[in-house]
């Protein structure tokens, strides 16, 4: 019946069903832009990082002004009744603050690198110096050395002070420069005699060197620093003759000549070969100040590279320092020439294990393995920045993609560039973090610098991995940071899923991360400090967010239009849906009625009146949603230069959706105009 | 005298499927004072005849004339308006407009005061039978009997000279049927009106004054 | 005959005060052109608000430049000349001229030089160019002496600003540079800093190395901001046209000249395209979204109106011309839709949008729309058969 009167009335139908695919087609719109803004909300998010950096007071904490007591949970209670939380309460709160996304915990480990060579801080360029960085791996080196003198040392009785010259390096970088040979030149060392040869008194009678003996020795050896001169500039083109102040280089014999006109000059520096003079590790203690530390506790113990010190308080107080029994020999005697006693059963070590390990240490670079490079503090403050390529991608964080970023430094010094392929084999990770006095250095007085550890057999994972470079990024030559470590140009950045060796193994040791900065949503930076700030943590971390509070209205503009473009359709879409509605059932009520005083019943009467509805319901709504689709489409085209295929699957969605609806109010409606009193009463 | 008169009147017209000859020469006069009776069986063309008559449309051959005058060169709806009130069988009230507003239209549409036109309106329905109380009803509140009394009220209101009647009965009972012909035959003997009644009740029609036949579209005799 | 009466009538009010008696219908039409003009408005406002917020951004977006090497490198350890500073400050137009105006381009130019001193003991001096160019001095409050200002650091006097806990006898500090410098001179004092540190003196950065006698010296580092941010790309074309400023490469080599400028700028950007394509993709949905809205009213009038064509049948046959039906449904529908329309204003503005001429002429477009709808209808049912229509069943 009603399919006849809609076939009947072909305009009547068309114009309902037109009427409807216009409503649906807005709403398709609205929804499709809707979903677009939000693609484009989160990719605008995703420019920008919010980093929450711990500022580090854990020192402060302990030795602040007044002391205090150290509460249970390791917070400090000054005595004037402050609470100075502890990392591990601060670790509490942060667990139920609000905008936390994650811990950010980095793990840096060394890698050796056998395709490319080591960047020392004087690779590069001999004016940027710095030889706390190059310790342990870059300034390890083995000399052949000549003992000079034995002098007491005038403070402590029966303690030695020998020096040396130089005969020959044996192994050490070339950025290190070395004076001609046969100059002589005085390297001290701290080694004293070995308690084998102490008598009760503490005193060692025989010193560990003899005056004209060869030794081979290994350490970190330390060049000359660099220093700023006035020097004349002549004059060239417009240019007046001035006097410039810049960096200038010496010489050994520069200073070999000052100092003879002014021996004791304080200024003069010393070519030295340090040993390795750390002591050997107490057994770890968690602390307040150590545990979920962010800038690294004592290292896990990496062999033959400390030396065992005994406290003889006999007399005087006095330390001796000497290397242990199972450890590598920190030197050895010689006689001839030093390649001769390497064959000798004594010289085997250093030839097949010392040597090597000195090179193996020569090429390698530090790896700092993160799951977010931008979260890093550098990169915040801008001290560094990303040069060439690009960044690591969240999604090669997720799936841990063999890819880097490598300083431009390191690139440049070893023909690198973004596309090549870097070798890593990986090592334990184990580093150590020192406070520093930087006030020749940076101007700082004083600053924590982090260094890894010599990397030897014992710590090798056995894992080899390529690489691809995707970014070069610059990084200062001076990386302070008064909260933490800073890197240089020589450290890989990669994605810490791509090495889960290293990051089990920094687990096994109970390796401190490092770096550790908590990620927010971005935007949450004033409720996260509002919470901290309620539970007695305030100022406790420094924020950096890219830029995004700036932002941040126009995102929330953007928010809020794709909410109102959506509300809208879903308006659009009730109401023209429910014109429709109303014009189909009023020129359907009549037949209706018209059928039930037939004698059909009210189910067949529903039934006849959706069967001829529904299809026009249907081809006005897929009408509606291709037409949506289509505009939709040719807008993304027109606005985006390029071709985009709509979202059809959201667009089908939305028309199923909008289908449902209507079809579900529709029933209702035709089964209460089917049972609609057939008596036509006089109403009020 | 004859007001309204048909002169060789035909009327056709296409539809999807045909040409239908409704009106096939019919020639027919109305008088004032006057109530004539429309007699056929269904499709003879005695509802086209009525509409033409009241200007719903010009003949396609013929004329009809009020008063000598065609009305194919009248303003038909301005004529209409004056001259014509049509009652049909369905009643044709606005459903939205209470009794009195339906009888006024006429006069709102004649630009009289509101108060003049609902004062005359009320009159009307008076009347006819229609309590005041019924005056604000709408036509659903009221029975087909009310309801085709509001028709002829309105018509009244209008103060039509014709009045022409479209199965006034059909949708009512014999009561009703007689009462609303009662009415008829006293406007057109007391109130000097034209009453035309299309009607295929002959025992109804034997109490107009004249009975005209029509048989496929053509008039096949009058009866007084 | 009754004479006509001149003007409307009653029956415009009758057919209002009819609109009232059909509340279902009328509610509907009314929601629609209230929809209409809400959409209208809330459209053009979205624009207009998304507009204000992306030019806010960029007012108040700080965009900052590092100075590195040419390979972009060294960034702290430049030993750049202060010449350059002078550069970036715009004084050094005579010597190229493509550095004429540079400070319309830059702005916040921070930059500082120390010096070891042997005289005060331990203590450094630090050549500054602003309060901000010296990180210990974040938190640190400066008391001039009367008569000098944070401006004064940036000219050549001889004077200097000293810790608060410094002992001064006097006005002046005499101080001396460490070796190999070996420069002594006198400062006048003309400030106290607390909470800075307790061993740097701070003197102007373009302060003559004697009376009369200027120096070019090495600074380690210098960072600067664009001026305007509106202008970047404007600033930046101006900051790279000249011969000692270069974009930084890796492969680069230096010539002794240029020095590169790392312009932070790559987040600001992308984020811009996004907001910018993102409000192109408003204005574009603006007038399509709008002319479906209008079709939605267009056919909500027509097909609620045809509804009434035997009504209109009628009134035809009582009298009424096609042109006062016409008039009567269009009247209708205009009080419906200045209805409508006040409500969707209403909402418009409870929703927080910004009711402006240009939405205002949207909405009028749809509701004009909706107009249209009904006269057609109107004009359809008015212009047809009367005959035709009285004899279609109900």
């Amino acid at each position: 019946m009603f399919h006849k009167q809609n076939a009947r009335q072909p305009a009547a139908a068309a114009l309902l069903a037109l009427l409807l695919a216009l409503a649906s087609a807005f709403s398709c719109i609205g929804l499709s832009s809707w979903a677009s803004f939000q693609k484009q909300l989160a990719e605008l998010d995703s420019h920008y990082t919010t980093v929450a950096y711990p500022a580090n007071r854990g020192h402060f904490q302990l030795f602040g002004p007044g002391g205090g007591i150290v509460l249970e949970d390791g917070s400090l209670q000054t005595d004037d009744g402050t609470i100075l939380p502890s990392n591990q309460r601060i670790n509490q709160i942060v667990g139920n603050a609000p905008g936390v996304l994650r811990w950010d915990a980095n793990v840096l480990t060394a890698a050796h690198t056998p395709n490319q060579k080591g960047f020392s801080s004087g690779a590069a360029d001999p004016m940027n110096y710095i030889d706390v960085y190059d310790l342990h791996r870059y300034s390890q080196s083995v000399m052949a050395v000549r003992c000079l003198a034995v002098e007491e040392q005038p403070y402590v009785d029966g303690v030695y002070v020998y020096k040396f010259e130089w005969v020959e390096p044996v192994c050490r970088m070339d950025a290190y420069d070395l004076p001609e040979q046969g100059k002589t030149f005085r390297f001290d060392t701290l080694i004293t005699g070995s308690p084998a040869s102490m008598d009760e008194e503490g005193d060692t009678p025989f010193p560990s060197f003899e005056v004209g003996k060869t030794y081979l020795m290994r350490g970190d050896f330390v060049d000359f620093e660099i220093w700023q001169e006035m020097q004349l500039v002549e004059a060239a083109g417009d240019e007046p003759e001035r006097i410039e102040l810049g960096p200038v280089r010496r010489t050994a014999d520069y200073w070999e000549n000052v100092l003879q006109l002014d021996p004791d000059r304080p200024d003069a520096p010393e070519q030295r070969l340090y040993f390795f003079y750390n002591w050997m590790p107490t057994k770890y203690e968690a602390d307040y100040l150590t545990s979920d530390d962010f800038v690294g506790h004592p290292y896990p113990f990496v062999p033959n590279f400390y030396l065992a010190n005994k406290m003889v308080t006999t007399g005087d107080f006095k330390i001796i320092i000497y290397p242990p029994e199972d450890s590598w020999p920190f030197y050895a005697e010689y006689e001839g020439d030093w390649r001769d006693f390497l064959n000798t059963e004594e010289g085997k070590v250093w030839r097949d294990e010392i040597i090597p390990n000195c090179e193996l240490n020569h090429d390698s670079v530090p790896v700092l393995f993160t799951d977010n490079v931008q979260g890093l503090s550098q990169f915040c403050k801008e001290e560094s920045a990303l040069l060439e390529g690009r960044f690591i991608t969240q999604e090669e964080y997720d799936t841990g993609a063999a890819v880097c970023m490598v300083g431009a430094d390191y690139a440049l010094y070893n023909g690198l560039q973004v596309g090549d392929t870097l070798t890593l084999d990986l090592y334990r990770p184990a580093y150590e973090t020192q406070s520093g006095l930087a006030y020749q250095y940076t101007n700082q007085d004083s600053f924590l610098y982090t260094v890894c550890m010599p990397m030897v057999e014992e710590n090798r994972l056995d894992v080899t991995r390529d690489y691809t470079i995707v970014g070069l990024y610059t990084a200062p030559v001076w990386p302070v940071d008064p909260d933490g470590h800073g890197f240089r140009g020589d450290t890989v950045l990669a994605p810490k899923a791509s090495a889960p060796e290293v990051v089990e193994a920094a687990e096994e040791d109970k390796v401190t991360p490092l770096l550790n900065t908590l990620v927010l949503k971005n935007g949450s930076i004033e409720e996260f400090e509002a919470y901290m700030a309620e539970n007695g943590a305030a100022d406790r971390f420094r924020y950096y967010d890219y830029g995004y509070s700036e932002m941040k209205d126009s995102i929330e503009a953007m928010k809020s239009s794709a909410l109102r473009l959506a509300a809208l359709g879903g308006a659009a879409f009730l109401i023209g849906g429910l014109v429709f509605l109303l014009a189909s059932f009023a020129r359907m009520s009549a037949s209706a009625r018209g059928l039930r005083l037939l004698g059909a019943s009210p189910r067949k009467v529903t039934g006849e009146m959706l069967s001829a509805l529904l299809p026009l319901t249907a081809a006005g709504v897929i009408l509606g949603g291709v037409l949506g689709g289509l505009l939709y489409g040719r807008v993304c085209e027109i606005v985006l230069s390029q071709t985009l295929t709509p979202d059809w699957l959201m667009i089908a969605a939305c028309a199923a959706l909008q289908l449902l609806v209507l079809c579900a109010v529709a029933a209702c409606w035709a089964a209460l105009t089917a049972r609609r009193g057939l008596m036509r009463r006089k109403r009020e | 005298m004859a007001i309204l008169t048909a002169d060789h009147v035909e009327y056709t017209y296409q539809t999807k499927y045909q040409t239908v000859y409704a009106l096939r020469g019919v020639d027919c006069a109305f008088e004032t004072g006057q109530m004539t009776a429309i007699v056929g069986a269904s499709g003879s063309g005695k509802t086209t005849l009525l509409s033409l008559l009241a200007g719903l449309d010009v003949p396609t051959g013929g004329s009809i004339r009020f008063r000598g005058q065609s009305t194919a060169e009248l303003d038909r709806d301005a004529w209409r308006l004056e001259n014509v009130s049509v009652i049909y069988q369905n009643f044709n009230l606005f459903a939205h407009l209470t009794a009195l507003e339906n009888t006024a239209y006429p006069l709102y549409l004649q630009k009289r005061p509101k108060k003049q036109a609902e004062d005359e309106a009320a009159a009307q329905l008076a009347a006819v039978g229609i309590r005041p109380d019924q005056f604000g009803r709408y036509p659903r509140m009221l029975s087909g009997g009310e309801q085709q009394r509001v028709a002829i009220a309105r018509a009244l209101a209008a103060g039509s000279g014709l009045i022409l009647a479209d199965e006034p009965t059909g949708n009512l009972d014999e009561e009703n049927s007689r009462n609303i012909f009662t009415i008829l035959r006293d406007l057109a003997h007391e109130r000097e009106r034209c009453v035309v009644v299309v009607t295929h009740d002959m025992e109804l029609a034997q109490r107009t004054d004249r009975i005209v036949r029509i048989q496929d579209g053509r008039i096949a005799g009058e009866d007084e | 005959m009754v004479e006509k009466k001149r003007g409307l009538g009653y029956l415009p009010l009758l057919s209002l005060r009819v609109l009232l008696r059909r509340p279902g219908v009328s509610l509907l039409l009314a929601v629609v052109a209230a929809l209409g003009v809400y959409a209208g408005c809330g459209l053009h406002s979205l624009a207009v608000q998304q507009q204000r917020a992306i030019e806010d951004t960029v007012q108040n977006t700080v965009i900052h430049c590092t100075v590195t090497d040419v390979r972009g490198m060294n960034a702290d350890n430049l030993n750049l000349m202060s010449s350059y500073v002078e550069m970036l400050l715009g004084r050094k137009a005579y010597r190229d001229p493509s550095l004429a105006d540079m400070d319309q381009a830059v702005a916040n130019v921070k930059a500082k030089a120390d010096w070891e001193l042997s005289w005060p003991y331990e203590t450094t001096l630090c050549r500054l160019l602003s309060q901000a160019s010296d990180s210990r001095l974040d938190s640190a409050q400066i008391s001039f002496e009367p008569g000098w200002s944070e401006e004064d650091l940036l000219w050549g006097e001889m004077v200097c600003l000293v810790p608060e806990g410094m002992d001064i006898e006097g006005d002046c500090l005499d101080i001396v540079a460490a070796p190999p410098m070996d420069v002594s001179m006198s400062l006048r004092v003309v400030g106290r800093i607390s909470g800075g540190p307790d061993n740097v003196i701070y003197c102007p950065f373009f302060m003559p190395w004697e009376e009369g006698i200027s120096m070019a010296f090495s600074i380690p580092s210098c960072t600067f901001d664009i001026r305007d941010t509106a202008r970047l790309e404007e600033c930046k074309e101006k900051l790279f046209s000249t011969p000692f400023f270069a974009v930084p490469s890796v492969n680069a080599t230096p010539d002794g000249l240029a020095v590169g400028v790392l312009v932070h700028d790559e987040v600001y950007l992308k984020s811009l395209e996004e907001l910018n394509s993102n409000l192109d993709m408003l204005r574009i949905l603006q007038p399509l979204l709008l002319v479906l809205m209008g079709g939605i009213s267009f056919f909500a009038g027509f097909l609620v109106n045809r509804r009434r064509q035997r009504e209109f049948a009628v009134m035809r046959c009582l009298g009424m011309r096609r042109g006062a039906i016409f008039g009567q449904v269009l009247g209708e529908q205009l009080a419906l839709g200045l209805a409508g329309g006040a409500l969707g204003l209403c909402a418009a503005l409870a929703t927080g949008l910004e009711v402006r001429s240009g939405g205002l002429a949207f909405s009028g477009a749809v509701i004009g729309m909706f107009l249209l709808g009904a006269a057609v209808c109107a004009g359809v049912a008015a212009s047809g058969s009367v005959m035709k229509l009285m004899k279609t069943e109900e």
